[in-house]
C-alpha cells in the first residue's frame, strides 16, 4: 500500500459526507423535519423569504439541533486531533487525549460543583470550568510529577498520568460515595453528550479547538520528525521538549474545552486517529486534517444515532462510539491486516 | 574547510565515567573511523559530537562555533546523523522519509519546494535507492534501509556526517557498497563513522580514533594505529596481515590469544622460511607454545607472521647465507628449547645451514619434522646435499604429515 494518497479528493469526499451527516442530523430527531424546511430556515437571514414553516420547527433547528451538531463536530474534531497527536508524542498506539487524567480530572471538578454547589458565580457555565480548572490541574501535576531535570521522558509522563488518572477517580468515588446528591446526574455528566447544550456552549469551545487545530497542523512535519525518535527528530534541528510542552499545552486546551463542554467522551479520540491512520498511513501532514473530519463525522453520527434509537429517551453518547465504534474498528483492522 | 573539533570531552551517565579526556579533529575530505571494544564509549563520543549529549566538561565545536552556542536549526544544517536502528513508523515511503531530512530547510510557513524534492531525489540517485521511491520502508531489506537512512540524512545537505556502525546488519557486498559510498561522499563533507570492522577502518578510513575504556589510546592513520600489539592490548586478539593479492590494501586476519597456562609454558623453535612454517606458527601459537623461530632472512613471509604472533626471532639480512655465527647462535637456542620442529622446506645454499643445526641437535633435543609428502628430492636445490640431510633428520626424528598430528604429537612427548 502506497502511503500516498491523491489529497483533493480525498478531502472533498470527506467534506461531503460531513455535509450530508450535519444536514441529516439536523432533519432526524424527536420530530423529523424536511431537508427543505432546513435549508430554508438556515437560508433565511439571507434570502428574506416568506416562512411556510412553523416557528416551533424554526426554533428546534436554530435553537436546539443546529448548536448540537456544530458541539459534536467541534467536540469530535478536537478529540480526534488530539489523540492523534497524543499517538505520536507518545509513540503509543494505546494513548488517546486522556490518558494524562484530564478525565479524571475534570469528572472530579465536575462531581465537587454538582455534589457541593460549589460556584465560581458563572451560572451555566459554573460546571465546564470546574471541570476545565481541574483537568488543567491534573495535567500540570502530571507534567511536574513526570519532570527529571528539564526534561520530560515520555514513558514517565505516561505512567504518571496512568497513577494521577486513577488517583482523581478514586478522589470522584469517594466524592460521590460521602455525599448524598444525585448520583445519576454526575454519572450521566461523566458518560458525556450533548443533551441541552446551547450556542454559548458551542462559542465557548470554538476558539480553543480552531486555535488548537491550527496549531497542531502547522505542526505536522516536526511531529512525523518526532515519529522516528526524539534522538533522530533532535538531530534535524527540532527542539524536542519545547515541541513536547507546546502539542501537550495544545492537547490540553483542546480535550479540556471538549470535556468541559461534554463531559469525557470516550473512544472518539483513540480509534479514530487510527482508523485514519489504516486509510491515509502516518503522515501527519494528511492524518491531522482527515482526523479533524472524521472525528467531527464520527461525532455527528453518534449523536443522531445517540438520540433516536430509544427517542424520547437518549442514550449516553459514550455508549454509542464505544458501542459502535469498538467492533467497526475491529472490523477494519482484521480486514487490513488480511490485506498486508 | 570544515572540521570538528573535539576538545577534552569528559562524559558520564550518572557516577560511570564513559567518555574520560578525549580530544579529536575531524576534517573535510577524511572518513574519521571510531573504533574500540563495546563499551569503549564509541556511540558515547559520537553522541557528544552530534550534540545530542552534553559533556561534563570540554566541547565540540563545529569550523570553530561551539555545539552549545549554535541554534538547534543551525546545527541541523550543517550535520547530519545516521543513528544505529531506525523507529517506526514503517508505513512511510522512501520519498515520504527521506524527505524528512528536508526539515531543517523547512517552516511551517514554507512548504516543501521543488528544491527540496530535487535534494530528496538526489540524495536516493547517490545512495542508489531511487528505484525505491514509493516503497513503505518498512519493506525494504536491510541493506536498502540502511541506505534509505544515508539519503535521508544526505537530504539535510549536511557539511558533517555522522554515523553510527552504518555496515553493521548488512552482508560483505553492502558493507563494501556503503563504505565506498562513504569514500566518495567524503571528498566534500567530514565523515565520521562508528566502525566495528577494524578492516573496513584499513581499507576506508584516512584516521582512525581508537578507544578504550573511555579514553583515545590512538590517533591518525590506520596502518600506523592499528598494529598487531595495539591490537592485542585493546581488543585482545591476535592479528596478522595479510596482503591481498591485487589490490594494494591489507587486510588483518584474527584469532583469540592463547590461554595462558599455569605451569611454565614450553618452549618450541620453528626452524622455517618462505612461508612454509606459517601454518605450523599460526597453530603453535595458538596452542599456546613460547615460540621462537630462525633463521629467518629479513622480509621472509614467515618472518611477518612470526613477529605479528609475538614470536622470538632469529634474523640475517636479506639474501644472505646461513653463516657459522648465525649457526652457533640458532645451536644455543635449539639447546634452549623444549622441542624442535623443522617444517619442510625448498632448500638452497642460503638456508642449509638450518637443517644442518637441525640434525645436530636431533640426539640432544625432540626434533619433529613437518613434511607433507617426504619426496624430499623436490625440495633440494643444493644438489643432494639437502635430500641427503633430510633423510637423516627424517631417521632420527619424528616425522608428522600435517599440524594436527603435530599438536598431538607435543601434547603426548612434551605436554
Amino acid at each position: 500500500m502506497s502511503a500516498r494518497i491523491a489529497r483533493v479528493p480525498l478531502y472533498g469526499a470527506l467534506a461531503a459526507v460531513l455535509a450530508i451527516c450535519a444536514f441529516l442530523s439536523i432533519c432526524i430527531g424527536e420530530s423529523y423535519i424536511g431537508l427543505r424546511t432546513v435549508i430554508a430556515i438556515l437560508l433565511h437571514p439571507l434570502l428574506q423569504q416568506d416562512p411556510f414553516w412553523s416557528s416551533a420547527d424554526e426554533t428546534i433547528v436554530l435553537l436546539i439541533r443546529l448548536p448540537r451538531m456544530l458541539l459534536a463536530a467541534l467536540v469530535g474534531s478536537g478529540l480526534a486531533v488530539s489523540g492523534a497527536v497524543l499517538q505520536s508524542l507518545f509513540r503509543n498506539p494505546m494513548a488517546d487525549p486522556f490518558i494524562l487524567g484530564i478525565s479524571s480530572g475534570a469528572a472530579f471538578g465536575a462531581a465537587a460543583v454538582m455534589m457541593h454547589g460549589i460556584s465560581f458565580g458563572l451560572g451555566l457555565f459554573n460546571l465546564p470550568f470546574a471541570a476545565f480548572l481541574c483537568g488543567a490541574a491534573t495535567i500540570l501535576l502530571v507534567y511536574q510529577l513526570a519532570r527529571v531535570g528539564r526534561r520530560v521522558p515520555t514513558y514517565t509522563l505516561l505512567l504518571s498520568g496512568i497513577a494521577v488518572s486513577a488517583f482523581m477517580s478514586a478522589c470522584t468515588s469517594f466524592l460521590l460515595f460521602t455525599s448524598q446528591g444525585e448520583f445519576n446526574q454526575i454519572i450521566f455528566w461523566m458518560m458525556g453528550g450533548f443533551a441541552g447544550r446551547t450556542w454559548d456552549h458551542v462559542l465557548v469551545a470554538l476558539p480553543f479547538t480552531v486555535f488548537g487545530g491550527l496549531a497542531f497542523f502547522t505542526l505536522s512535519r516536526p511531529l512525523n520528525a518526532l515519529m522516528f525518535g526524539e534522538e533522530s527528530a533532535l538531530y534535524l534541528g527540532i527542539q524536542v521538549e519545547r515541541l513536547k510542552k507546546v502539542l501537550l499545552a495544545g492537547t490540553v486546551i483542546v480535550t479540556g474545552a471538549a470535556v468541559a463542554v461534554s463531559g469525557p467522551i470516550g473512544f472518539v479520540g483513540l480509534i479514530t486517529p487510527h482508523v485514519v491512520r489504516l486509510f491515509v498511513g502516518p503522515d501527519h501532514r494528511v492524518l491531522l486534517p482527515v482526523s479533524i473530519l472524521t472525528g467531527a463525522i464520527f461525532l455527528i453520527v453518534a449523536d443522531m444515532v445517540s438520540r433516536t434509537l430509544i427517542a424520547p429517551a437518549e442514550l449516553p453518547i459514550g455508549v454509542v462510539t464505544a458501542l459502535c465504534g469498538a467492533p467497526f474498528f475491529l472490523f477494519l483492522l482484521k480486514r487490513k491486516r488480511g490485506e498486508a | 574547510m570544515n572540521r570538528i573539533d573535539v576538545r577534552d570531552v569528559r562524559f558520564s551517565y550518572g557516577s560511570k565515567p564513559v567518555l574520560d579526556g578525549v580530544a579529536a579533529t575531524c576534517r573535510e575530505g577524511e572518513i574519521t573511523g571510531i573504533l574500540g571494544p563495546n563499551g569503549s564509549g564509541k556511540t558515547t563520543l559520537l553522541r557528544v559530537m552530534s550534540g545530542y549529549l552534553t559533556p561534563d566538561s570540554g566541547g565540540v565545536a563545529y569550523n570553530g562555533r561551539p555545539v552549545q552556542h549554535l541554534r538547534s536549526r543551525d546545527l541541523a544544517l550543517m550535520r547530519a546523523v545516521v543513528e544505529q536502528r531506525l523507529v517506526a513508523p514503517f508505513e512511510f515511503s522512501v520519498f515520504d522519509y527521506v524527505l524528512i531530512g528536508r526539515t531543517p530547510h523547512l517552516t511551517w510557513s514554507r512548504p516543501e519546494t521543488a528544491g527540496d524534492r530535487h535534494a530528496v531525489e538526489q540524495a536516493l540517485e547517490l545512495t542508489r535507492t531511487l528505484h525505491l521511491h514509493d516503497r513503505p520502508i518498512g519493506e525494504l531489506s536491510g541493506g536498502e534501509l540502511q541506505r534509505v537512512m544515508i539519503a535521508r540524512a544526505l537530504a539535510q545537505e549536511p557539511a558533517f556526517l555522522l554515523l553510527d556502525e552504518p555496515t553493521s546488519h548488512l552482508d560483505v557486498r553492502h558493507q563494501l557498497e556503503i563504505m565506498h559510498l562513504l569514500e566518495d561522499l567524503s571528498g566534500s563533507i567530514a565523515v565520521v563513522a562508528v566502525i566495528h570492522d577494524i578492516n573496513h577502518a584499513l581499507a576506508f578510513c584516512e584516521q582512525v580514533l581508537l578507544l578504550q575504556q573511555g579514553r583515545v589510546i590512538g590517533q591518525g592513520n590506520p596502518d600506523d594505529i592499528l598494529t598487531a600489539p595495539t591490537i592485542r592490548r585493546v581488543f585482545g586478539v591476535d592479528s596478522v596481515r595479510l596482503d591481498h593479492p591485487h589490490l594494494s590494501q591489507s587486510s588483518l586476519a584474527f584469532s583469540l590469544p592463547p590461554r595462558t597456562a599455569d605451569e611454565r609454558r614450553r618452549r618450541i623453535l620453528i626452524i622455517g622460511g618462505g612461508g612454509y612454517a606459517r601454518p605450523v606458527i599460526f597453530s603453535l601459537a595458538h596452542a599456546g607454545y613460547e615460540l621462537w623461530t630462525g633463521v629467518l632472512n629479513q622480509g621472509d613471509r614467515d618472518l611477518d607472521t612470526a613477529l605479528s604472533l609475538g614470536c622470538r626471532t632469529l634474523t640475517i639480512p636479506p639474501f644472505c647465507r646461513i653463516d657459522e655465527a648465525a649457526k652457533d647462535r640458532l645451536r644455543a637456542w635449539c639447546l634452549d628449547a623444549d622441542a624442535v620442529v623443522v617444517a619442510a622446506m625448498p632448500v638452497g645454499q642460503g638456508n642449509l645451514g638450518s637443517l644442518e643445526v637441525a640434525c645436530e641437535v636431533a640426539g640432544a633435543k625432540p626434533v619433529i619434522l613437518v613434511a607433507r609428502r617426504q619426496a624430499f628430492g623436490d625440495l633440494d636445490h643444493v644438489g643432494g646435499r639437502a635430500e641427503y640431510l633430510y633423510i637423516a633428520l627424517a631417521e632420527r626424528a619424528h616425522v608428522v604429515g600435517s599440524t594436527e598430528e603435530l599438536l598431538t604429537l607435543l601434547e603426548r612427548s612434551i605436554g
